[in-house]
Protein backbone atom coordinates (compact mmCIF):
# COMPACT_ATOMS: atom_id res chain seq x y z
CA UNK A 1 0.00 0.00 0.00
CA UNK A 2 1.29 3.42 -0.94
CA UNK A 3 0.67 5.99 1.76
CA UNK A 4 -0.29 9.60 1.19
CA UNK A 5 2.52 11.91 2.32
CA UNK A 6 1.44 14.67 4.69
CA UNK A 7 2.33 18.16 3.54
CA UNK A 8 3.05 21.15 5.79
CA UNK A 9 1.08 22.91 7.38
CA UNK A 10 -0.44 19.59 8.48
CA UNK A 11 0.08 19.81 12.29
CA UNK A 12 0.99 16.11 12.65
CA UNK A 13 4.35 16.96 11.07
CA UNK A 14 5.21 19.03 14.15
CA UNK A 15 4.43 16.24 16.61
CA UNK A 16 6.96 13.92 18.27
CA UNK A 17 6.77 10.23 17.52
CA UNK A 18 6.86 7.41 20.06
CA UNK A 19 9.16 4.41 20.37
CA UNK A 20 7.99 1.09 18.99
CA UNK A 21 7.49 -1.32 21.95
CA UNK A 22 7.01 -4.52 20.00
CA UNK A 23 7.73 -5.30 16.36
CA UNK A 24 4.57 -7.22 15.53
CA UNK A 25 2.89 -8.05 12.22
CA UNK A 26 1.22 -4.64 12.07
CA UNK A 27 4.58 -2.88 12.40
CA UNK A 28 6.15 -5.17 9.77
CA UNK A 29 3.26 -4.44 7.39
CA UNK A 30 3.62 -0.70 8.10
CA UNK A 31 7.34 -0.87 7.31
CA UNK A 32 6.62 -2.64 4.01
CA UNK A 33 4.14 0.12 3.16
CA UNK A 34 6.71 2.81 4.01
CA UNK A 35 9.23 1.15 1.66
CA UNK A 36 6.63 0.84 -1.09
CA UNK A 37 5.75 4.51 -0.63
CA UNK A 38 9.43 5.56 -0.73
CA UNK A 39 10.12 3.57 -3.90
CA UNK A 40 6.97 4.93 -5.57
CA UNK A 41 8.38 8.49 -5.52
CA UNK A 42 11.13 9.45 -7.93
CA UNK A 43 14.42 10.14 -6.15
CA UNK A 44 12.82 9.77 -2.72
CA UNK A 45 15.66 8.69 -0.44
CA UNK A 46 13.84 8.33 2.86
CA UNK A 47 10.56 8.50 4.72
CA UNK A 48 9.88 8.90 8.41
CA UNK A 49 6.73 7.26 9.70
CA UNK A 50 5.37 10.59 10.95
CA UNK A 51 5.25 11.82 7.34
CA UNK A 52 2.40 9.42 6.70
CA UNK A 53 0.63 10.35 9.94
CA UNK A 54 1.74 7.36 12.05
CA UNK A 55 3.72 8.68 15.00
CA UNK A 56 6.10 5.75 15.47
CA UNK A 57 9.88 6.05 15.60
CA UNK A 58 10.51 4.30 12.29
CA UNK A 59 12.63 5.43 9.33
CA UNK A 60 13.13 3.76 5.99
CA UNK A 61 15.92 5.19 3.86
CA UNK A 62 17.98 4.23 0.87
CA UNK A 63 21.02 6.37 0.05
CA UNK A 64 21.53 4.54 -3.26
CA UNK A 65 18.59 6.60 -4.56
CA UNK A 66 20.41 9.95 -4.39
CA UNK A 67 20.72 11.57 -7.82
CA UNK A 68 24.45 11.36 -7.18
CA UNK A 69 24.77 8.26 -4.97
CA UNK A 70 27.60 8.52 -2.43
CA UNK A 71 30.55 6.17 -2.82
CA UNK A 72 29.83 4.45 0.45
CA UNK A 73 26.35 3.77 1.76
CA UNK A 74 24.28 0.97 3.30
CA UNK A 75 21.50 0.86 0.69
CA UNK A 76 18.05 0.19 2.08
CA UNK A 77 17.86 0.64 5.85
CA UNK A 78 14.94 0.12 8.16
CA UNK A 79 15.64 1.86 11.44
CA UNK A 80 13.33 1.42 14.41
CA UNK A 81 13.75 3.63 17.51
CA UNK A 82 16.89 5.20 16.02
CA UNK A 83 19.28 7.38 18.02
CA UNK A 84 22.60 9.11 17.44
CA UNK A 85 25.51 7.79 19.52
CA UNK A 86 28.28 9.95 18.11
CA UNK A 87 28.38 12.92 15.73
CA UNK A 88 31.37 14.69 14.24
CA UNK A 89 32.28 17.42 11.75
CA UNK A 90 29.78 19.35 9.70
CA UNK A 91 28.53 19.45 6.14
CA UNK A 92 26.16 21.80 4.32
CA UNK A 93 23.70 19.98 2.11
CA UNK A 94 20.82 21.14 -0.11
CA UNK A 95 17.78 19.39 1.32
CA UNK A 96 14.33 18.88 -0.09
CA UNK A 97 11.39 17.19 1.57
CA UNK A 98 8.20 15.57 0.27
CA UNK A 99 6.35 17.27 3.11
CA UNK A 100 7.55 20.74 2.06
CA UNK A 101 7.36 20.36 -1.71
CA UNK A 102 7.82 24.02 -2.63
CA UNK A 103 11.24 24.58 -1.08
CA UNK A 104 14.76 23.30 -0.76
CA UNK A 105 17.32 24.71 1.67
CA UNK A 106 21.01 24.59 2.52
CA UNK A 107 21.18 23.11 5.99
CA UNK A 108 24.19 22.43 8.18
CA UNK A 109 24.36 18.86 9.53
CA UNK A 110 26.85 16.48 11.09
CA UNK A 111 29.04 14.80 8.48
CA UNK A 112 29.89 11.61 10.39
CA UNK A 113 27.51 9.72 12.63
CA UNK A 114 27.42 6.57 14.63
CA UNK A 115 23.81 5.52 15.10
CA UNK A 116 21.91 2.84 16.95
CA UNK A 117 18.54 1.32 16.04
CA UNK A 118 16.58 -1.90 15.89
CA UNK A 119 16.10 -3.71 12.62
CA UNK A 120 12.89 -5.48 11.57
CA UNK A 121 13.99 -8.64 13.43
CA UNK A 122 14.43 -6.62 16.63
CA UNK A 123 18.23 -6.94 16.46
CA UNK A 124 20.18 -3.92 17.72
CA UNK A 125 22.30 -2.49 14.92
CA UNK A 126 25.09 0.07 15.18
CA UNK A 127 26.13 1.81 11.97
CA UNK A 128 28.62 4.43 10.88
CA UNK A 129 27.09 6.85 8.38
CA UNK A 130 28.88 9.58 6.48
CA UNK A 131 28.17 12.41 4.08
CA UNK A 132 24.80 12.37 2.29
CA UNK A 133 23.68 9.21 4.09
CA UNK A 134 24.38 10.85 7.46
CA UNK A 135 22.47 13.95 6.33
CA UNK A 136 19.55 11.80 5.19
CA UNK A 137 19.41 10.08 8.58
CA UNK A 138 19.42 13.40 10.46
CA UNK A 139 16.65 14.78 8.21
CA UNK A 140 14.46 11.73 8.90
CA UNK A 141 15.30 11.67 12.61
CA UNK A 142 14.22 15.32 12.79
CA UNK A 143 10.82 14.29 11.38
CA UNK A 144 10.43 11.83 14.26
CA UNK A 145 11.03 14.73 16.65
CA UNK A 146 8.58 17.06 14.89
CA UNK A 147 11.39 19.15 13.42
CA UNK A 148 11.33 20.31 9.79
CA UNK A 149 14.26 21.72 7.86
CA UNK A 150 12.55 25.12 8.08
CA UNK A 151 13.38 25.02 11.82
CA UNK A 152 17.07 24.72 10.99
CA UNK A 153 17.29 27.69 8.62
CA UNK A 154 19.66 30.40 9.76
CA UNK A 155 19.06 32.72 6.82
CA UNK A 156 16.47 33.11 4.09
CA UNK A 157 19.46 33.30 1.76
CA UNK A 158 19.66 29.53 2.30
CA UNK A 159 16.08 28.89 1.16
CA UNK A 160 15.26 28.15 -2.47
CA UNK A 161 12.17 27.52 -4.50
CA UNK A 162 12.23 23.95 -5.72
CA UNK A 163 12.89 23.79 -9.44
CA UNK A 164 11.99 20.16 -10.11
CA UNK B 1 34.87 60.67 6.40
CA UNK B 2 31.11 60.79 6.78
CA UNK B 3 28.72 57.84 6.73
CA UNK B 4 25.43 57.81 4.84
CA UNK B 5 22.50 55.52 4.22
CA UNK B 6 20.94 55.60 0.78
CA UNK B 7 17.55 54.11 0.04
CA UNK B 8 16.18 53.99 -3.48
CA UNK B 9 13.48 52.24 -5.42
CA UNK B 10 11.93 52.23 -8.85
CA UNK B 11 10.33 49.95 -11.38
CA UNK B 12 12.79 47.16 -12.02
CA UNK B 13 14.84 47.34 -15.20
CA UNK B 14 18.44 46.59 -16.15
CA UNK B 15 20.95 49.25 -15.06
CA UNK B 16 19.49 50.59 -11.80
CA UNK B 17 22.40 49.39 -9.67
CA UNK B 18 24.93 50.61 -12.24
CA UNK B 19 23.42 54.09 -12.48
CA UNK B 20 23.36 54.61 -8.70
CA UNK B 21 26.78 53.12 -8.01
CA UNK B 22 28.30 55.10 -10.90
CA UNK B 23 27.32 58.35 -9.18
CA UNK B 24 28.68 57.11 -5.84
CA UNK B 25 31.93 56.00 -7.49
CA UNK B 26 32.42 59.34 -9.27
CA UNK B 27 31.82 61.16 -5.98
CA UNK B 28 34.56 59.06 -4.35
CA UNK B 29 32.14 57.21 -2.08
CA UNK B 30 32.84 53.72 -0.75
CA UNK B 31 29.97 51.25 -0.38
CA UNK B 32 30.04 49.18 2.82
CA UNK B 33 26.89 47.16 3.51
CA UNK B 34 24.08 46.85 1.02
CA UNK B 35 20.87 44.99 0.44
CA UNK B 36 19.11 45.10 -2.90
CA UNK B 37 16.09 43.12 -3.97
CA UNK B 38 13.10 43.06 -6.27
CA UNK B 39 9.77 43.25 -4.48
CA UNK B 40 6.77 42.80 -6.74
CA UNK B 41 8.44 44.40 -9.74
CA UNK B 42 10.01 47.28 -7.79
CA UNK B 43 13.77 47.21 -7.29
CA UNK B 44 14.61 48.34 -3.77
CA UNK B 45 18.08 49.36 -2.63
CA UNK B 46 19.42 50.03 0.85
CA UNK B 47 23.10 50.77 1.16
CA UNK B 48 25.55 52.18 3.62
CA UNK B 49 28.45 54.18 2.25
CA UNK B 50 31.20 56.49 3.39
CA UNK B 51 32.34 59.59 1.57
CA UNK B 52 34.71 62.50 2.13
CA UNK B 53 32.71 64.64 -0.27
CA UNK B 54 29.22 65.74 0.68
CA UNK B 55 26.53 63.83 -1.17
CA UNK B 56 22.86 64.67 -1.33
CA UNK B 57 19.69 63.50 -3.00
CA UNK B 58 20.18 66.18 -5.67
CA UNK B 59 23.25 64.33 -6.96
CA UNK B 60 20.93 61.53 -8.13
CA UNK B 61 18.82 62.75 -11.01
CA UNK B 62 17.55 59.43 -12.29
CA UNK B 63 14.43 58.82 -14.29
CA UNK B 64 11.70 56.93 -12.37
CA UNK B 65 13.97 56.14 -9.41
CA UNK B 66 13.31 57.66 -6.00
CA UNK B 67 16.49 58.21 -3.98
CA UNK B 68 16.81 59.26 -0.33
CA UNK B 69 20.04 59.92 1.55
CA UNK B 70 20.63 60.40 5.26
CA UNK B 71 23.86 61.00 7.08
CA UNK B 72 24.30 58.64 10.05
CA UNK B 73 26.61 58.40 13.05
CA UNK B 74 29.04 55.55 13.60
CA UNK B 75 27.60 52.80 15.78
CA UNK B 76 29.55 51.56 18.78
CA UNK B 77 29.53 47.85 17.97
CA UNK B 78 30.97 46.94 21.38
CA UNK B 79 27.53 47.73 22.84
CA UNK B 80 25.97 44.77 21.02
CA UNK B 81 25.04 41.61 22.88
CA UNK B 82 27.34 38.56 22.84
CA UNK B 83 24.58 36.19 21.82
CA UNK B 84 21.82 36.77 19.31
CA UNK B 85 18.86 34.57 18.62
CA UNK B 86 17.57 33.56 15.21
CA UNK B 87 13.81 33.16 15.33
CA UNK B 88 12.17 31.27 12.50
CA UNK B 89 8.44 31.49 12.12
CA UNK B 90 6.48 29.71 9.47
CA UNK B 91 2.96 28.62 8.75
CA UNK B 92 -0.10 29.25 6.67
CA UNK B 93 -0.11 32.88 5.56
CA UNK B 94 -2.32 35.33 7.41
CA UNK B 95 -2.28 39.04 8.17
CA UNK B 96 -0.53 40.18 11.36
CA UNK B 97 2.28 37.66 11.83
CA UNK B 98 5.07 40.26 11.60
CA UNK B 99 3.12 42.73 13.75
CA UNK B 100 2.24 40.28 16.54
CA UNK B 101 5.77 38.87 16.82
CA UNK B 102 7.47 42.27 16.66
CA UNK B 103 4.98 43.65 19.20
CA UNK B 104 5.87 40.87 21.63
CA UNK B 105 9.59 41.53 21.12
CA UNK B 106 9.14 45.27 21.59
CA UNK B 107 7.22 44.68 24.84
CA UNK B 108 10.30 42.82 26.15
CA UNK B 109 12.68 45.51 24.88
CA UNK B 110 14.24 43.01 22.46
CA UNK B 111 15.93 44.61 19.49
CA UNK B 112 15.48 43.17 15.99
CA UNK B 113 18.70 43.41 13.97
CA UNK B 114 17.57 41.57 10.86
CA UNK B 115 14.20 40.55 9.51
CA UNK B 116 13.27 38.89 6.25
CA UNK B 117 10.04 37.34 5.14
CA UNK B 118 9.13 35.18 2.21
CA UNK B 119 5.85 33.85 0.93
CA UNK B 120 5.46 31.02 -1.52
CA UNK B 121 1.99 29.75 -2.29
CA UNK B 122 0.32 29.49 1.11
CA UNK B 123 3.39 29.16 3.31
CA UNK B 124 4.74 32.27 4.97
CA UNK B 125 8.27 32.21 6.38
CA UNK B 126 9.88 34.88 8.55
CA UNK B 127 13.43 34.78 9.83
CA UNK B 128 14.57 37.37 12.29
CA UNK B 129 17.72 37.92 14.31
CA UNK B 130 17.32 39.62 17.65
CA UNK B 131 19.60 40.82 20.44
CA UNK B 132 18.87 39.45 23.89
CA UNK B 133 19.74 41.95 26.60
CA UNK B 134 17.46 41.67 29.63
CA UNK B 135 15.47 38.56 28.74
CA UNK B 136 16.53 34.92 28.99
CA UNK B 137 16.33 32.61 26.00
CA UNK B 138 13.96 30.25 27.83
CA UNK B 139 11.58 33.05 28.79
CA UNK B 140 11.54 34.36 25.21
CA UNK B 141 10.93 30.85 23.91
CA UNK B 142 8.01 30.36 26.30
CA UNK B 143 6.37 33.64 25.23
CA UNK B 144 6.88 32.91 21.55
CA UNK B 145 5.47 29.38 21.86
CA UNK B 146 2.32 30.82 23.44
CA UNK B 147 2.04 33.34 20.62
CA UNK B 148 2.62 30.63 18.02
CA UNK B 149 -0.49 28.80 19.27
CA UNK B 150 -2.53 32.00 19.00
CA UNK B 151 -1.27 32.66 15.46
CA UNK B 152 -1.34 28.98 14.48
CA UNK B 153 2.24 29.14 13.19
CA UNK B 154 5.40 27.26 14.10
CA UNK B 155 8.24 29.06 15.84
CA UNK B 156 11.74 27.85 16.63
CA UNK B 157 14.75 29.58 18.14
CA UNK B 158 18.46 29.07 17.55
CA UNK B 159 21.02 30.86 19.71
CA UNK B 160 23.98 32.30 17.82
CA UNK B 161 26.87 33.44 19.98
CA UNK B 162 29.66 35.60 18.67
CA UNK B 163 32.98 34.26 19.84
CA UNK B 164 36.46 35.27 18.84
CA UNK B 165 38.28 32.08 17.89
Amino acid sequence: MIYEILVYPNPILKEKSNDVDRIDDNIIKHIENLKETMYSKDFCTGIASSQVGILKNIIVMDASRFRKPPKTHHGLLTLINPTIIKAEDSIIFREGCLSIPEYTANIQRYKYLTIKALDEKENEIILDLEGPEAVLFQHELDHLNGILFLDRLTSLDNLFKRKT
Amino acid sequence: MKKYILTAFGKDKPGIVASITEILYKKGANIEDSSMSRLSGQFVIMLLFTSENPISKEDFRLENIEVYINQVEDEDISKGSTCNVIISIYGADKAGIVYKVSELLASKNINITDLRTHKLKDIYIMLMEVELQDVSLSSLEKSLKELSKELNVDISLQEVCKEVL
